[in-house]
């Protein structure tokens, strides 16, 4: 059925066979599948260390060679240097068929990770996770009340309009080490500054309308997982809700059995502990005991271990957060996007054109960094830099419509005119906003108003995103189809 | 004018020149423009393969297939078209930039139906001038110019102009398949796609490697699925640079023969351009032939008709030059000898004249060819 498929596209589609996406589809979305599969199976505990890295090599070692591969085949049949029938959407047709072949090439190194986070998902719960981790502390707080400190660490806070930010009373004087290392003392700080410590203090004390008395509860986090809390519809305990619950008004515990407990959980999150821990949840009986609870705690039940699984564990989970959605996207789209011009760039013009403007952009990169880097006049010269050979480019190219022979210097003007042309909008927006930043800058001093000044400045990125590939389309199915038809089918001199 | 073919293949029949008969009646079928009367030549070329050239099979049922499908295409009528001018070359001259090669400025023209040669020593332009005349170099004066080519620029006339190199690229993939490519870039599509590529294999002999790949076929091979490609894509110029080079004797012989019926098809007539070493065989062909020596056209069959000035006979015989001086009389005679050959040039006795009062003193000839009105004579 393939080849009968394949039959029917030569005969009648040739354009879109010879880019043969047909083949490299379906074979790139079966590797796919047999990516996606391999993954599943694989021995990947997510409390391990994850192995992305390793699956990520391989595979890009192989979408290289698949995409050499591609390549060989692509050399063979080509209808618009055999000066075929070429309609004006041709050209924009298998840019579009080189997009998405490229595109399912790239996506084969993220199906690992994306598999290592639907089985860590499966296997772990963000409630289940987060139940956990607070009962964990809680029996730990309960087990050891006698040696953890209940000592709050205390700050006092004057308000005072001179002061930006916050400033110590008297540095010399006001330094009072607890037990737990914390230093205590006396700051004036300005208006902002105490809004923020006051929020974020556990306890507040206020003297005057000016003076403030914040108290910090002792850290009872002894496994911390942050993110937890994020995904599911349980809260983590903070420490101050341990204390409240567990150190506050301590009572008697059957620390026999809540041992067993804390031993079970922590065999639960970290397998490689010792099994006889099962019965404990201790691992080792000595420890230095000059040092602070946590770390004689974090030696006694080697929670260093738990943590580092409980990290792997959600590291996996909640990996694709909107951060790494969004990094992701644009990695695979500006990857796809570059190699997928420089293929529709190798179609269209000579071979020999084609390496020359490689080595002229490695030439131009080298030259034009050395130039920054001795001048250093900030990032915005760059997207100037940029600009202005986009307008060298043009006007090179502009040169094939007058011309009677086939020159490479134009031939490598329409080359990197193309190559550009996506990403212009994005340097003009960047451009843009650096220059409005420095305005702001020189006319305000207010960080909290920056975000608000500057709210619109991701959308726009967007926009040019999108613009610039527009841009780049219709550029495509006019101008460039044209310059190229133009510049090739050109005689030498 | 069907008739007039079919008395020719008809002729061909009955004195057994099968393979002729068959390429002429796959023309006509392809003239008359009828999808079933080309698929069945097609199917009767094949039965022709299978019973004479491999010998499988009954002549019989081969020659009644023969008859019926020139029964059938004797009702049919087809009209000749007028010769349209195809290009026009106007004083066109090339100079290499490293300036060690000049081409000076040559004027010709080729119409439909006209196979233009174009002849001379080593390294005196031949190539230069097809490579110009393809579009493929810039020329320095003169214009070259496509009446055919209606869009602008050079894209259209190249999809126009077809040019096969002396040097033919490799291919890939199966054979067929470049050649179903080739039709495909041509708007030939689904059906007739099949049609036209089965019709260019058996037209051209080259049935049994629709399947092989390049590395599979030798290089005359190469030639005929090379000129197969270009004429499925429909050129109305077809320029062929020593496309003669890689053939044996019998193949060069096909060769020329098939342009000839193809430039002069009437459903699809074009012009052809051809350069080679092979003078007289090009001559046969040719409408007009262009003799080139050190870039400048000596000598144009078409455009400068003169008179002889001596007649010029080419000779092979074991006697020697004192008994042909004898035979022929010393008077306005000159005899060369090259080690293979005697040129005699004489300037009152006529070359049919000379060879009839050789044949009368028995002396034994092995070869002779009249050369006054070939280009060969310029090769002096």
């Amino acid at each position: 059925m393939v080849e009968k498929f394949d039959h029917y596209l030569l005969k009648k589609h040739p354009v879109t066979w010879s880019s043969r996406i047909h083949t490299a589809g379906l074979y790139g979305l079966g590797f796919s599948i047999l990516v996606a599969l391999l993954s599943f199976i694989a021995p990947n505990d997510p409390r391990n260390s994850t192995t992305i890295y390793y699956w990520i090599i391989l595979i890009s070692i192989i979408s290289l060679l698949a995409f050499v591969f591609w390549m060989i085949y692509l050399l063979r049949f080509n209808v618009f240097k055999r000066y075929g029938s070429w309609k004006i959407t041709d050209t924009v047709k298998t840019f579009a068929f080189y997009f998405i072949i490229t595109l399912i090439i790239i996506s084969w190194s993220f199906i690992p990770p994306v598999i290592e986070s639907v089985r860590a998902n499966v296997a772990y719960s963000s409630n289940e996770l987060t139940k956990d981790i607070n009962e964990m502390n809680i029996k730990v707080c309960q087990l050891e009340s006698e040696i953890i400190s209940t000592k709050f660490k205390r700050d006092t806070l004057q308000v005072d309009q001179y002061v930006k930010g916050i400033q110590r009373k008297n540095p010399e004087y006001d330094e009072a080490l607890d037990n737990n290392g914390n230093v205590s003392g006396y700051y004036y700080v300005d208006t902002a500054t105490l809004n923020i410590k006051v929020k974020t203090a556990d306890s507040v004390n206020k003297l005057s309308e000016s003076m403030y008395v914040i108290y910090d509860c002792p850290d009872y986090l002894f496994i911390d997982e942050m993110s937890t809390d994020d995904h599911g519809s349980l809260k983590l305990f903070t420490s101050m809700d341990l204390y409240r619950k567990v150190l506050k008004n301590k009572q008697p515990v059957d620390k026999e059995n809540l041992r067993k407990d804390l031993g079970r959980l922590f065999t639960k999150y970290s397998r490689l502990h010792d099994p006889s821990t099962l019965s404990t949840g201790i691992v080792r009986r000595y420890y230095n005991q000059d040092q602070g609870y946590m770390s004689k705690l974090n030696e006694k039940y080697d929670l260093d271990f738990v943590n580092r699984a409980l990290n792997n564990v959600t590291e996996k989970k909640y990996r694709w957060d909107e951060g790494m959605v969004r990094l992701s996207i644009n990695i695979a789209y500006y990857f796809t996007l570059v190699l997928s011009l420089l293929v529709l760039i190798y179609r269209h013009t000579t071979r020999r054109t084609f390496f020359l403007s490689l080595l002229a952009g490695v030439v131009l990169s080298i030259l034009t960094g050395i130039f920054i880097a001795m001048t250093s006049h900030g990032d915005s010269v760059f997207g100037t830099w940029i600009i202005a050979y986009f307008m060298i480019f043009i006007i090179l190219s502009a040169f094939i419509f007058n011309s009677k022979t086939r020159h490479v210097i134009p031939g490598i003007g329409l080359n990197f005119l193309v190559l550009m042309t996506p990403f212009i909008p994005l340097v003009i927006t960047s451009l843009y906003y650096d220059s409005l930043r420095k305005r702001y800058w020189r006319n305000n001093d207010i960080w909290a108003e920056y975000g608000q000044y500057f709210k619109n400045e991701r959308f726009h990125y967007h926009l040019a995103q999108i613009g610039g590939f527009l841009l780049l389309i219709l550029l495509l199915a006019t101008l460039y189809q044209m310059a190229y038809k133009k510049w090739f089918s050109l005689p030498e001199q | 004018m069907v008739n007039n073919f079919v008395s020719e293949i008809s002729s061909y029949f009955q004195h057994e020149d099968y393979s002729l008969a068959i390429r002429r009646l796959l023309d006509v079928c392809f003239d008359i423009n009828k999808p079933a009367l080309i698929q069945k030549a097609i199917d009767l070329s094949k039965i022709y393969h299978r019973t004479v050239k491999d010998k499988q099979g009954r002549l019989t049922e081969f020659l009644n297939a023969a008859n019926e499908l020139i029964q059938q295409i004797s009702s049919e009528t087809i009209t000749s078209p007028s010769a349209e001018l195809l290009v026009s070359v106007e004083e066109v001259s090339k100079t290499y930039t490293n300036g060690n090669f000049t081409l000076s400025p040559i004027s010709f023209r080729v119409s439909t139906g006209d196979i233009l040669g174009v002849v001379g020593e080593n390294g005196n332009g031949k190539t230069t001038l097809l490579r110009c005349l393809a579009g493929q170099l810039a020329i320095d004066t003169g214009s070259v110019h496509h009446t055919q080519v209606k869009e602008p620029g050079y894209y259209a006339i190249k999809h126009q102009v077809a040019f096969i190199p002396q040097r033919i690229p490799r291919w890939y993939g199966l054979l067929k398949d470049n050649l179903h490519f080739s039709a495909a870039i041509a708007d030939v599509h689904d059906e007739e796609n099949d049609l036209m590529v089965n019709f260019m294999l058996e037209r051209l002999g080259l049935g049994a490697y629709a399947n092989y790949t390049w590395n599979q076929i030798s290089s005359g091979y190469r030639t005929r699925f090379e000129i197969a490609r270009v004429l499925l894509q429909k050129p109305s110029l077809l320029i062929l640079d020593e496309p003669l080079a890689n053939l044996d004797i019998n193949a060069q012989q096909t060769i020329l023969t098939d342009l000839r019926f193809m430039a002069k098809s009437i459903k699809h007539p074009m012009g052809v351009v051809l350069s080679s070493q092979q003078l007289h065989e090009v001559e046969k062909i040719a409408d007009n032939v262009l003799f080139i020596k050190r870039g400048s056209c000596m000598f144009q069959t078409k455009e400068k008709t003169e008179a002889a000035k001596s007649y010029i006979l080419e000779l092979e015989t074991a006697t020697g030059r004192d008994d042909l001086i004898r035979v022929l009389g010393d008077k306005d005679i000159s005899i060369q000898f090259n080690g293979g050959f005697y040129t005699i040039t004489s300037t009152s006795s006529s070359a049919q004249e000379m060879l009839n009062k050789l044949v009368s003193s028995d002396v034994s000839i092995t070869y002779f060819r009249d050369i006054t009105y070939s280009t060969k004579r310029f090769f002096n």
